[in-house]
């Protein structure tokens, strides 16, 4: 093969690039150029952040949740991050500077994936907005990169401040930021038909309401490096829901992260909140999460509201929640089995008997439910009710050694034990045909 | 009779001093941490059943959660 100028080289790389980003038919036209670098794909000259990290950088994986960083993966003319620093705040988004180094000159794309925590002193630990992508032209090249901060309080270091890198072990995290790159690299692709471009800036313009149009309205448009049209999740919504994850946030700790973050008041702050809400929710459930814990349109909110309540010994309130759990969704068994150990607690047994028996016949009624039944109607004297309940819970689990107990003193006798079935004896000869 | 006289003290000296029991101390093991409530004394007492207590909160993060794998290629196109 004959050899190929340096510059031209290089030219044809990021014509390649540009061509491959910018759209499938210009780069299938020129497909025999790809020839002229055989092995290499098009991803080659993509490279991934977290993939790429300089093991110089790294610090102690101190959890479960970090893991030690190795040296970069992959040889040859690849990037690498090699410098870490805090950069200024723009407003109140968190900065990071990379520096980076390549063998000879660009172009190459950086791509911020999912993967790097980055550590400041004091344990601030940030991880990047994720889909960021940086065109690397130079040897050695700065950039600063939008981060977000993994802890709702902890105080942003100096800039300039070194940072050290680690990689990220929470299923969790690693889910949600990965769902953030899939859906800006390949949900926009589709929500870009929404997208229009008639008055300069682009815009969603459909008079369409469905869950992709109001994901596209949720999303910023603009132009990429490689200047593509891209959508991008407000940064918001992505804080708060790693958030959700990391620090346990829902809604009512999203205001106080407002009030402190964005200088909001209270009430614009619970209204932003709200504002957000749904944006959170839908991230975390396409990133499977239980997202219906986050806010009260859910039961499941309400369930844990309860579960908190009780814990703290706020029996009132822990009824009051559990209620509005069940209010929100009838069928939630385990609202309906707790409202009865919270009516129980607060010594109204009748109350509770008649929540144990509603929920012992609620789909997912477990041999759990069944004793508590029988534990109540045993309380209010009636055993023959209780050493039934208490047969049915060693139905559902025969190993359930309170039923067994109590059942043995409800009924010694084996009074309320279910008939036998006749024997199947010989058919008289007179009766059968 | 001082053949046997000789015989228990040397049996004497062959056993040692008495014998010691290693002791076995048991391990502490804590139990589960109850929250909220306490039982009623009637439920401690033995009187009645224990009741079992509520159903902790639900989680966000499933136990079980398999993170989804990241885009193919960033330069992935839908065909």
């Amino acid at each position: 093969m004959r050899s190929i100028h340096p510059t031209r080289r290089a030219l044809m790389r990021l014509w390649l690039c540009l061509a491959c980003l910018g759209g499938p038919a210009l780069a299938q036209d020129q497909a025999p150029l790809v020839q002229d670098d055989p092995g290499e794909g098009l991803s080659a000259f993509v490279d991934r952040f977290s993939e790429r990290l300089d093991a110089a950088l790294a610090g102690e994986a101190d959890s479960e949740k970090l893991r030690p960083l190795e040296a970069p993966r992959g040889a040859g003319e690849r990037a690498t991050v090699t410098g870490l620093r805090m950069a200024a705040p723009q407003g109140t988004v968190d900065q990071i500077k990379l520096t980076i180094t390549q063998p000879g000159k660009g172009p190459r794309l950086l791509l911020v994936d999912a993967g790097a925590v980055l550590r400041g002193p004091g344990g601030a630990d940030y991880v990047l907005l994720p889909n960021q992508k940086f065109l690397l032209e130079n040897e050695q090249v700065e950039v600063v990169a939008e981060a977000l901060p993994l802890s709702a309080d902890q105080p942003a270091p100096p800039p300039e401040t070194p940072l050290k890198a680690v990689l990220s072990n929470d299923p969790g995290v690693i889910a949600l930021l990965r769902t953030v790159q899939r859906l800006e690299a390949e949900d926009t692709q589709r929500l870009s038909r929404y997208v229009s471009e008639k008055d300069g800036a682009p815009k969603v313009d459909t008079f369409l309401d469905n869950q992709d149009v109001r994901l596209a309205r949720r999303m910023r448009w603009s132009h990429n490096v490689v200047g593509k049209l891209e959508g991008r999740l407000p940064r918001e919504e992505v804080a708060l829901a790693l958030l959700a994850i990391t620090a346990g946030h829902t809604i009512t700790q999203a205001v106080d992260w407002l009030r402190l973050n964005e200088k909001l008041d209270l009430q614009p702050a619970i209204d932003r909140s709200w504002e957000l809400a749904p944006g959170v929710e839908y991230l975390l459930e396409r990133a499977t999460l239980n997202h219906r814990i986050y806010s009260p349109r859910h039961a499941e909110y309400h369930f844990n509201q309860g579960v908190a309540a009780y814990t703290r010994g706020d029996l009132d309130a822990a009824e009051a929640a559990f209620k509005k759990a069940l209010e929100k969704n009838a069928k939630l068994t385990i609202a309906q089995f707790n409202l009865g150990v919270v009516l129980y607690r607060k010594g109204d047994y009748a109350g509770a008997r008649g929540i144990f028996l509603v929920a012992s016949g609620m789909d997912g009624a477990d041999a759990d439910t069944l004793y508590n039944r029988g534990a109540t109607d045993y309380r209010l004297g009636d055993k023959a009710a209780a050493a039934r309940a208490f047969r049915k819970a060693l139905e559902l689990n025969p190993r359930h050694a309170q039923a067994e107990e109590w059942l043995a003193k409800a009924d010694p006798e084996g009074a309320t034990a279910p008939a036998e079935a006749p024997k199947k004896g010989k058919p008289s000869k007179g009766k059968r045909k | 009779m001082k053949i046997l006289i000789g015989l228990a003290l040397l049996g004497l000296t062959a056993c040692g001093s008495e014998p010691r029991r290693l002791e076995v101390k048991k391990v502490k093991v804590e139990g589960p941490v109850e929250v909220g409530p306490k039982a009623s004394p009637e439920e401690v007492a033995g009187e009645v059943p224990p009741l079992q207590g509520i159903i902790k909160g639900l989680p966000l993060v499933p136990d079980r959660l398999v993170p989804p794998m990241p885009p193919p290629d960033p330069t992935w196109q839908p065909e």
